[in-house]
């Protein structure tokens, strides 16, 4: 649903994204963590197709970025941190445009019962600019999930939100994910989203430290007492001095593993070079560190 | 992605209502704000001036000489082409890349969407044709009396602004996808163009307006240099796009030229729409390899998180030691003057060649006999810069930080700090451009020191008194950046009506003062006492316009005052 290979996003001279591979199938959710700076936002725009990626091959519910680039936006749904709305609809409007742009039957319906369910539905007539911070970000994700996307990228999607509004978002994430959507949310926080995601890709400084089902990353530091710690230790510079990643395409289409590659855990691990880091496969490369 | 691609026109018919829709709501959030005395003024004003210029163009206009058509079809053709170039320049000259003007709804949404680029650019030229019916409609009043058919004469003007609005954009996106070699010929190309284009005029203005004659037959001369070299051949070269719309616009008689005509014109509106997706999808192709290829060149592929300056330059380090002497009431100011000088760094070249074309028009006059007068215009040019060129050149105050006001409003700084700190920079480099210019035209004429002390200090004030009304009236009715629409064009005739009223008013009062001084003062003393008075007065003038601008910030209401984008 989701095959990165070797993305690379250059700004003027920062190298924002530097060769990070993964895959993802349908009905998985992939916590996408970092801390700032770690080139979460910029993967997941090259993703959706707003910006372009300098080197890398992107591919989409089957589709290649940026060859089909039309079919992939027809089929991906991207909310950023703090999403922009037209200041001058309202909410009930915003609904309808995208109903309409996407061509979704019975929009209104659709719309009204999205509006019901993240307790928008008293703001129908209400300006854009009313709408306190977390509004926004909900008719956003009400937007994004009235088309039914096969990829859902969601940046940041709980900062604003209150706690039943967080509640709702991560069942709705749930629920997306077993009626067969590829999800990728991303956050700083790992702890709020550790429970509903069952892959993390951990990015750091534009890399890859790592990829594979959530629980195997504490496996990969067995000194951390939980999947915060092991996170935490996957980006702590002090311990990644010169982290390898493979991301090399493997001679059976597979792509390498990139794992971190602590030098007090690649110590004790055999080295691999060409595990396939397809997301559904049995993780026997994943949580494996390279030499 | 070989050719390019269109949507239905299902998808055209939605985005067209998406602009009707915003529309509607701009609308009756304009209705429901004319309840506020502030709001109201600006209607009546914007009404009143509206209707005087129907009247005038009813019972004065109507009533002049009709212009040649065939000097009016080359005027309207080459006075497109002479703005395309004026664009040109700026765009080359610009560091900032601009996506089809999209606002960041348009850009996640639309250009999220399942939309083509294509169908963007049609979206982009929707939201001007507004605009260009307003504009095109003023245009109409004015040249009525010059054409035998208002409505071919209106249908000629919208569609020569209609393509002059994609030529725009063409401009803007053939230069964004420029780098490297490329875009250094491009910048060294329209600077030679634009530069030859001025020295031609000055030449032209010099040769026809003989030695010691009056103001007004320069700035006459002036017009018609302008109007001759639109008329050229180089010129009328460029203009060949326009040429159907203006032939249009003048048409004496109906005949086949003139449906030809109409076919043409309206028919090189969708071409233009098709050239600009084109070099659209160049720039977009040509930025991703320029990309690539820095990626190759690139020595290390690690993030770079290095400060790049270990040590700070010059200007930095005399900046930070000036601020450190603030008092800390103060401090606020001059943390947001280093912002200020920061942001004016990267773009240093704009801002000279902003300063350099006005420099050059204000020192025009120092080609003339009259040594009297040479001075006088002189000064008068630099007034005029100042008043009409320097605020659009040098936005970089409250105008650019629409979309920061809440940040501002957190900082704590009082208002007349940050009304000081916000406007300091672009008041400096203003008075820089009056220093250079007025010191080379001292060079030039030695004219009395008195006269260099009045005339400096009077300039000066004149920036500061400029700034704060440009600032003052932004706060009391803020616009983004890049709007457009009824509204703002109203905005801009109001304003520049104003300030063309406040420099006659100023005249006036110096004149007046002038006469008093003389009448009821001995020589010996009559001169100190205008210097002072005058300086004094125009001072008072630029102090109470900081102190607007402070008021208008303490009562700017964040969530209130910020219009929709």
């Amino acid at each position: 649903m989701i095959d990165v290979r070797g993305l690379r996003k250059l700004y003027e001279d920062h190298l924002a994204v530097n060769d990070v591979s993964f895959r993802l199938q349908p009905g998985q959710i992939c916590g996408l963590v970092g801390p700032n700076g770690a080139g979460k936002t910029t993967t997941m725009r090259c993703l959706a197709g707003l910006i372009p990626a300098t080197e890398g091959t992107l591919r989409v519910a089957g589709y290649s970025i940026p060859h089909d680039l039309i079919e992939v936006k027809r089929r991906l749904a991207y909310v950023p941190d703090d999403p922009p709305l037209f200041d001058d609809l309202t909410v009930g409007e915003h609904l309808d445009f995208i109903g309409r742009l996407y061509g979704v039957s019975d929009h209104r319906t659709k719309g009204a019962e999205l509006l019901r369910r993240f307790a928008l539905a008293d703001k129908f007539d209400a300006g854009a600019t009313t709408l306190s911070r977390g509004m926004r970000q909900k008719l956003a994700i009400a937007c994004a999930y009235l088309f039914d996307p096969v990829v859902l990228l969601l940046d940041e999607p709980m900062t604003g939100l209150d706690p039943p509004g967080i509640r709702q978002l991560l069942a709705s994430i749930r629920e997306r994910a077993a009626a067969g959507t590829t999800v990728i949310i991303s956050s700083h926080l790992l702890a709020m989203i550790e429970d509903v995601c069952t892959h993390l890709l951990v990015m750091h400084q534009g890399r890859n430290r790592y990829f594979g089902r959530a629980e195997h990353l504490c496996e990969q530091f067995p000194e951390a007492k939980s999947l915060e710690e092991a996170f935490f230790a996957a980006t702590d510079p002090g311990r990644n001095q010169e982290p390898k990643l493979t991301g090399t395409v493997s001679a059976s289409g597979g792509v390498a593993s990139p794992t971190v590659a602590s030098p007090t855990v690649a110590s004790t691990r055999a080295p691999i070079d060409a595990a396939p880091i397809d997301a559904n496969e049995t993780p026997a490369g994943v949580g494996e560190a390279v030499s | 992605m070989n050719r390019v691609a269109w949507d239905r026109p299902e998808t055209h018919r939605m985005l067209v209502g998406l602009t009707l829709c915003r529309a509607r709501f701009r609308v009756s959030r304009v209705v429901r704000r004319l309840r506020s005395p502030r709001r109201l003024v600006a209607t009546s004003l914007a009404i009143l001036c509206f209707l005087f210029y129907l009247v005038n163009g009813v019972f004065v206009f109507s009533n002049r000489a009709p212009a040649d058509p065939d000097r009016l079809r080359l005027w309207l053709s080459g006075g497109m082409v002479l703005y395309a170039l004026y664009h040109a320049v700026r765009c080359a000259w610009s560091r900032k890349i601009v996506d089809l003007e999209m606002s960041g709804a348009e850009r996640l949404w639309l250009g999220g969407g399942p939309i083509h680029r294509s169908t963007l650019a049609v979206y982009h030229l929707n939201n001007v044709v507004v605009a260009a019916l307003l504009k095109t409609f003023l245009l109409v009043v004015l040249l009525a009396r010059d054409a035998e058919y208002p409505s071919l004469l209106f249908v000629g003007v919208l569609v020569s602004l209609l393509l002059l609005e994609t030529v725009r954009l063409i401009i803007e996106r053939g230069v964004a996808g420029m780098e490297g070699r490329g875009k250094r010929f491009a910048r060294g190309a329209t600077a030679t163009v634009a530069g030859a284009v001025v020295t031609w005029i000055l030449i032209r203005v010099a040769s026809e307006t003989p030695s010691g004659a009056p103001g007004w037959a320069y700035l006459i001369n002036g017009f018609h240099a302008v109007g001759t070299l639109a008329a050229t051949d180089s010129v009328q070269f460029f203009a060949l796009p326009w040429l159907p719309a203006a032939t249009l616009a003048v048409s004496e008689s109906i005949t086949a030229m003139t449906a030809a005509s109409l076919g043409v014109s309206v028919a090189l509106v969708p071409l233009s729409v098709i050239a600009l997706v084109h070099v659209d999808r160049w720039s977009g192709r040509a930025r991703e390899r320029w990309e690539r290829d820095r990626l190759r060149t690139r020595v290390d592929d690690r993030p770079s998180n290095a400060p790049r300056r270990a040590n700070a330059s010059v200007v930095d380090r005399v900046v930070a030691s000036a601020l450190d002497r603030l008092p800390s009431r103060w401090s606020g100011a001059g943390a947001l003057f280093a912002r200020q000088v920061a942001n004016v760094r990267r773009y240093a070249g704009t801002v000279l060649f902003s300063f350099a074309v006005p420099m050059a028009l204000s020192l025009s006059p120092l080609a003339t006999g009259q040594i009297s007068q040479r001075w006088f215009f002189v000064v008068g040019g630099i007034a005029m810069c100042t008043m009409l060129l320097a605020p659009p050149a040098l936005r970089i105050d409250f105008r650019r930080d629409l979309k920061r006001m809440l940040l501002l409003r957190s900082l704590p700084i009082r208002p007349l700090p940050m009304a000081a700190g916000q406007l300091t920079l672009p008041i400096l480099i203003t008075i820089a451009f009056q220093v250079a210019t007025i010191s080379i035209a001292w060079w030039v004429v030695r004219p009395a020191t008195s006269q260099v002390v009045l005339w400096s200090g009077m300039l000066a004030a004149l920036a500061v008194f400029t700034f704060a009304l440009e600032n003052a009236l932004f706060l009391a009715y803020p616009h983004h950046e890049r709007t457009e629409g009824v509204a703002m064009m109203v905005r801009a005739k109001l304003t520049f009506l104003g300030k063309v009223v406040l420099i006659a008013f100023s005249v006036a009062m110096l004149l007046s003062w002038a006469t008093i001084c003389g009448r009821y003062l001995s020589d010996r003393w009559a001169t100190g006492a205008f210097v002072a008075g005058s300086l004094a007065g125009t001072w008072a003038m630029a102090i109470a316009g900081v102190a607007a601008v402070a008021w208008c910030w303490s009562r700017f209401d964040v969530a209130h005052d910020i219009p929709p984008e």
